[in-house]
């Protein structure tokens, strides 16, 4: 196989805390092949965002990546110089943020946010850029783009808000763009128009895709590859039918039973008990034994290591084969 | 058929308008109709599933179950009663028959308040209960939704989304209300979280008989609580019925559209449809004719000028679109 577009190794990302550091990333591994999409679900306070975060480099402070590669066509970007890194962001690695109404600047047009970006990449001179920007707006099927170039962020709907950030992101042109729950805040018409979008931006353009969400119905629908985290760390992978179809996880097992609707009707859930621990630091063994139903005591023991169950199916859980 | 003694709720052309703007003098310009023919009956025990995408005016049908907005038009019937026509009394003892839940729990909790204060302070505005009475009261509403005494001195900000969330039903529940309307419920929880208040929603129904309008974007938790559901597009309902037939057999385009945009976890059953084009209009911008004629796959030109009916599709089941007009 060829070099994956980004390939993430032994992530660590940690914050400083009372007595040392707070890891929230605690050993992420996964690669991302050029041309696909790449999905990452958990719950709040999983890890999500912060892995986007610092593939881009952008770790808030006073958080700190503190191990681990990220390597983008090959080239490690956290131990390499952090000019190039800051040379690939919206250039090759565009991020699209959940809330449309506090990434735009609401004191500028929506044409002079979009022309901005495409100077700082050099992909256009002024008198190009809004020729560009027209053709980009009308390519996410927005009507009327020229006359939306002149309007405010304020004038327009969520659902619009969405794909214009969608457009400043792919105003730089980027071989990657990661969607951290770019469509959560959308309502399910508006979501499927604009995940069908990025299905066809990919064939079309052959843009790589990394798409954080909580919605483990948005990645069954649109991802190659799955991986499904729990605090700061992937716990299982996998491609859509082994996570979907047969999850071997608890924790997988967990978050697809307790979601309503198909077949459950006015049957009590299966409940995952508890809620994600603030800390993993405190949990000895496996993070998720305290609500886990088949915990055992190795699980208290030693957090279990990553298993491989097929070629392209990896658990880290104890327990021996598939369900 | 029902017979009208088991109807709790009956809500009859209901209509809610907002002021847009005022003009000098604070005169209103203009109104835009953000609820429209809203007609819909609760029986008691059963819970009604109200779904819509946003603007459909979900929540202000709440707010207009509770006074906070004005109806326009219409009448609402809590028990025989016209809740729109009450005088002081009256109000107070629909304020204990029906409660309010809504999205963001922690939003809905005072934060200079320990949990005691919050879920006493109903039984100190309507009831005349002294101080340890109130306290074990208190102890069991909290027992009902699962916390343990330990919570009575917490604040807010100590508490998890789904911990709060139990607080919110513990206040909810404090003055034994008959109806509970819940607006988004559990739209601010995790998924493992929203399953544990799903099923502590089902069962202080049972245990208290309670009826539920249950407000949610969500098709999976209206599936999986309601026994009837309405389907609400731009302030007017354009499907209704048994839960089983408006998910096997929905009839209304828009219902037909909604179910397919929602995602499945079945990578197998990848959606290969084309989804519904354009955007949802605002209020101020409703089409004239069917509303939803604008989005509509099948719309032609009956459509664009002349509103459908309501018709009736099966047991129970209506829905307002001229392609079902026999």
């Amino acid at each position: 196989m060829n070099t994956p577009l980004l390939a993430v190794s032994g992530l660590r990302v940690g914050f400083p805390a009372p007595g040392g550091r707070r890891l929230v990333l605690r050993g992420i591994d996964f690669e991302v092949e050029e041309g696909t999409a790449y999905g990452i679900v958990g719950e709040s306070g999983c890890g999500k965002s912060m892995t986007a975060h610092a593939i881009l480099g952008l770790v808030p402070p006073p958080g700190s990546i503190a191990g681990g590669t990220i390597a983008y066509r090959g080239q490690d970007l956290v131990s390499g110089d952090p000019s190039a890194w800051a040379g690939l962001r919206g250039r090759h690695i565009a991020m699209v943020h959940q809330d449309p109404g506090a990434a735009l600047n609401p004191l500028f047009t929506i044409g002079s946010q979009i022309k901005a970006i495409m100077r700082r990449h050099g992909r256009a001179r002024s008198r190009e850029a809004r020729q560009r920007a027209v053709s980009l707006l009308g390519e996410l099927e927005l009507a009327d783009p020229a006359a939306l170039l002149d309007r405010y962020p304020h004038e327009l709907s969520g659902g619009m808000q969405q794909r214009v950030l969608l457009a400043m992101a792919l105003a730089g042109d980027p071989d990657l763009v990661i969607a951290d729950e770019a469509t959560t805040a959308l309502d399910v018409t508006i979501q499927a128009q604009v995940l069908a979008l990025l299905d066809r931006l990919r064939k079309k353009r052959g843009l790589t895709l990394v798409i954080i969400t909580h919605d483990l119905g948005v990645v069954a629908q649109t991802c190659d590859r799955v991986a499904v985290l729990y605090l700061g760390r992937i716990v299982e992978e996998g491609d859509p039918e082994d996570i979907f179809l047969e999850p071997h996880h608890p924790y997988t097992r967990g978050l697809l039973k307790a979601r309503p609707g198909e077949q459950t009707q006015r049957t009590p859930l299966a409940v995952i008990p508890g809620s994600v621990p603030a800390d993993a630091a405190n949990i000895t063994g496996c993070a998720f034994r305290e609500r886990c139903a088949f915990a055992m005591d190795s699980c208290r023991l030693e957090d279990p290591a990553e298993r491989r169950l097929s070629d392209r199916h990896r658990s880290a859980c104890h327990l021996e084969g598939g369900r | 058929m029902t017979m009208e003694h088991d109807i709790l709720l009956d809500v009859m052309n209901l209509a809610v308008d907002y002021p847009t703007g005022t003009g000098i003098f604070g005169r209103r310009r203009g109104h835009v109709r953000v609820l429209e023919d809203i007609s819909l009956r609760l029986r008691r025990g059963e819970t009604l599933g109200v779904v819509g995408e946003s603007g459909c005016g979900k929540s202000t049908l709440a707010m207009a179950l509770a006074g906070f907005v004005i109806a326009s038009h219409g009448d609402i019937l809590f028990d025989g009663r016209d809740v729109l026509r009450l005088d002081a009394a009256g109000v107070r003892a629909w304020r204990r028959d029906m409660q309010l839940v809504f999205q963001n729990p922690l939003a809905s909790l005072n934060p200079r308040m320990t949990v005691h204060t919050i879920v006493s302070e109903p039984l100190v505005t309507h009831t005349r209960l002294g101080r340890g009475e109130r306290r074990r009261r208190v102890e069991a509403l909290l027992g009902e939704t699962g916390l343990d005494p330990s919570f009575l001195a917490r604040y807010p900000h100590e508490l998890s989304g789904g911990q709060a969330q139990r607080v919110v039903l513990a206040r909810a529940l404090a003055l034994n209300p008959r109806l509970l309307v819940l607006d988004e419920p559990t739209s601010a929880l995790d998924v493992s979280v929203q399953a544990q208040i799903l099923n502590l929603l089902m069962r202080l129904q049972a245990q208290h008989n309670l009826t539920y309008m249950l407000i949610s974007h969500s098709l999976g938790v209206v599936e999986h609580v309601s026994d009837r559901i309405a389907v609400l597009y731009l302030g007017e309902i354009v499907e209704e019925g048994p839960r089983d037939e408006i998910f096997r057999q929905p009839r209304h385009p828009y219902t037909q559209a909604l179910m397919a945009a929602t995602p499945v976890v079945d990578p197998s059953k990848r959606q290969v449809h084309r989804p519904l084009s354009g955007m949802i209009p605002g209020p101020a911008s409703r089409p004239r004719g069917c509303r939803f004629h604008t989005r509509c796959p099948r719309a032609w030109s009956l459509c664009h000028d002349t509103r459908p009916r309501p018709q009736r599709v099966g047991d129970g089941h209506v829905a307002a679109c001229h392609l079902l007009t026999p």
